[in-house]
């Protein structure tokens, strides 16, 4: 079996961070709208 | 409307710019230019010995091919900017589709000079057996060109009045040319390289399928980029 | 705001749950003989990847209904499932080459499947793009639409040519009748990702929605 664990760990990351960042972001230019 | 109306109107609205073009003939004449330029940069940048005219003729045809297209269809609309033409138009007593059409016949003229004119310079300056291929080419070349022109002239009343209008057009119409261009491509390298037109068809079949339902659904949609 | 509120539930849970998700995938899931670990890629590849075209069609479905019906709704729908779509998108081009560089050797080719996603984030970029360079509301609702109607159209033809043309991209295994199935508890790992993001582009697109219409609220009161 291929040695290829890292980038199994890199694409799950990133996966992650980009529906992290995705939330966060909907979630802080909603508050920024509320407050204007 | 009925049909012969549409068809007359829409030739009326096609010869008014057509007569516009070919009065001022600027259009032509810089994209004539720029055919000459590209195959005479990609003549001294390729390598003989590495890259066979063949192969690389078809990418320099539709290259050449887009960027006189994506020129017609940035001017499409702009004659109407001026003098609130385009008001006037919608006023005249005519369908909204005759003017679709009239500008898709209009567009469809300037790419196909083009067309007829950057053939044969291939086929001259890269040496590439062209007449033998002429009708599957011809067939080729018409059928993508329907394609993206006809997209393209819908998209282009949609962003004539927007800020960067000659940016936005070619970036909302590349995912629908990239398509029809790479079949047509395909289908070009293939035919230029002597295969049989069997090899062909299905790519043909795809791209007469694509403008079907891209001319209908333009036809249908161009409305309702126009209306208030 | 009340469906703020809800959006945001919703996709609290759906992150909660994504955990789960990476646990069993990671863990409680069997590693593919052939490929290997980074075949577990698959399990938020795929299910991103059918989203993201999904969203493409309800944007297409939303835009035809619009302009029949001229219902503000239906357009607020469409931008928000265009800019999920979007992010799903930018999952699978994501995730795709760092699971082919392992397994084919290179980051990218331009074989059908990636190009035709990358065409997928093309149009959504165009159609972001549009909705920005338009002013007026009323124009945007409708251009958007026609370019929403436009891009559904092509999603059919995307697909057809991934079939026309040699690729290296691992034929559909999961949906193909006759073909080798996934073993069950890959299925079941698949399955309950697919679920997982089901529910966090419905709290996305229910979070975006609340946003324009925030948006539009405040604009005509100013």
């Amino acid at each position: 079996m291929p040695e290829n664990g890292g980038y199994m760990i890199a694409a799950y990351v990133v996966v992650g961070a980009i529906l992290i960042g995705y939330s966060l972001s909907l979630y802080l230019r909603a508050r920024r709208s509320l407050r204007a | 409307m009925r049909s012969p109306d549409l068809l007359r109107h829409a030739w009326t609205v096609a010869s008014k710019d057509l007569l516009v073009e070919f009065r001022s003939r600027t259009a032509i004449l810089s994209v004539a230019v720029f055919v000459v330029l590209v195959l005479v940069v990609f003549n001294f940048g390729r390598d003989a010995t590495a890259v066979s005219n063949v192969d690389l003729a078809p990418s320099i045809l539709w290259v050449t091919f887009t960027f006189a297209a994506i020129l017609a269809l940035n001017r499409a609309f702009q004659l109407e900017l001026e003098n609130q033409a385009l008001e006037g138009l919608l006023l005249a007593p005519i369908d909204r589709s005759s003017i679709y059409l009239g500008k898709l016949i209009a567009n469809l003229v300037f790419v196909s000079t083009i067309e007829v004119i950057g053939v044969p310079l291939v086929a001259l300056f890269f040496n590439v057996p062209v007449i033998q291929y002429l009708g599957p080419l011809v067939l080729t070349i018409a059928l993508a060109t329907v394609g993206f022109v006809a997209i393209g002239t819908l998209f282009s009343a949609m962003t004539v009045r927007t800020r960067f209008a000659e940016l936005l057009l070619p970036v909302l119409l590349l995912p629908f040319m990239i398509l029809p261009l790479s079949w047509a491509v395909l289908a070009t390298g293939r035919l230029l390289a002597g295969r049989p037109l069997s090899e062909i068809a299905g790519w043909l079949n795809m791209l007469a399928v694509y403008d079907f339902v891209f001319v209908i659904l333009a036809v249908l949609l161009f409305p309702a980029t126009v209306n208030e | 705001m009340r469906m703020l509120q809800v959006g945001r539930w919703i996709t609290a849970v759906g992150l909660v749950l994504l955990a789960g998700v990476y646990v069993r995938a990671l863990a409680y899931t069997p590693v593919e003989a052939s490929q290997g670990l980074a075949q577990k890629i698959f399990y938020l590849h795929v299910p991103a990847a059918i989203w993201a075209e999904t969203a493409m069609v309800l944007v297409g479905l939303a835009s035809v209904f619009y302009l029949f019906t001229k219902d503000q709704r239906l357009d607020r729908f469409a931008a928000a499932s265009a800019e999920v779509g979007t992010i799903f998108c930018a999952i699978v081009l994501t995730s795709g080459p760092i699971w082919g560089k392992p397994i084919w050797g290179t980051w990218w080719t331009w074989d059908a499947r990636l190009t035709s996603t990358l065409f997928l984030f093309l149009l959504y970029a165009g159609y972001l793009l549009l909705r920005s360079a338009v002013t007026d509301p009323g124009a945007r609702a409708r251009f958007s639409a026609v370019l929403g109607i436009c891009g559904m159209c092509e999603v059919p033809f995307i697909h057809l040519s991934v079939y026309m043309f040699p690729t290296l991209h691992p034929m559909p295994i999961v949906l193909q009748p006759g073909r080798p199935k996934l073993p069950g508890s890959m299925l079941a790992t698949w399955l309950f990702s697919l679920g997982v993001f089901t529910l966090l582009y419905v709290g996305f697109v229910v979070q975006r929605y609340a946003l324009s219409y925030q948006r539009e609220q405040r604009e005509s009161h100013a």
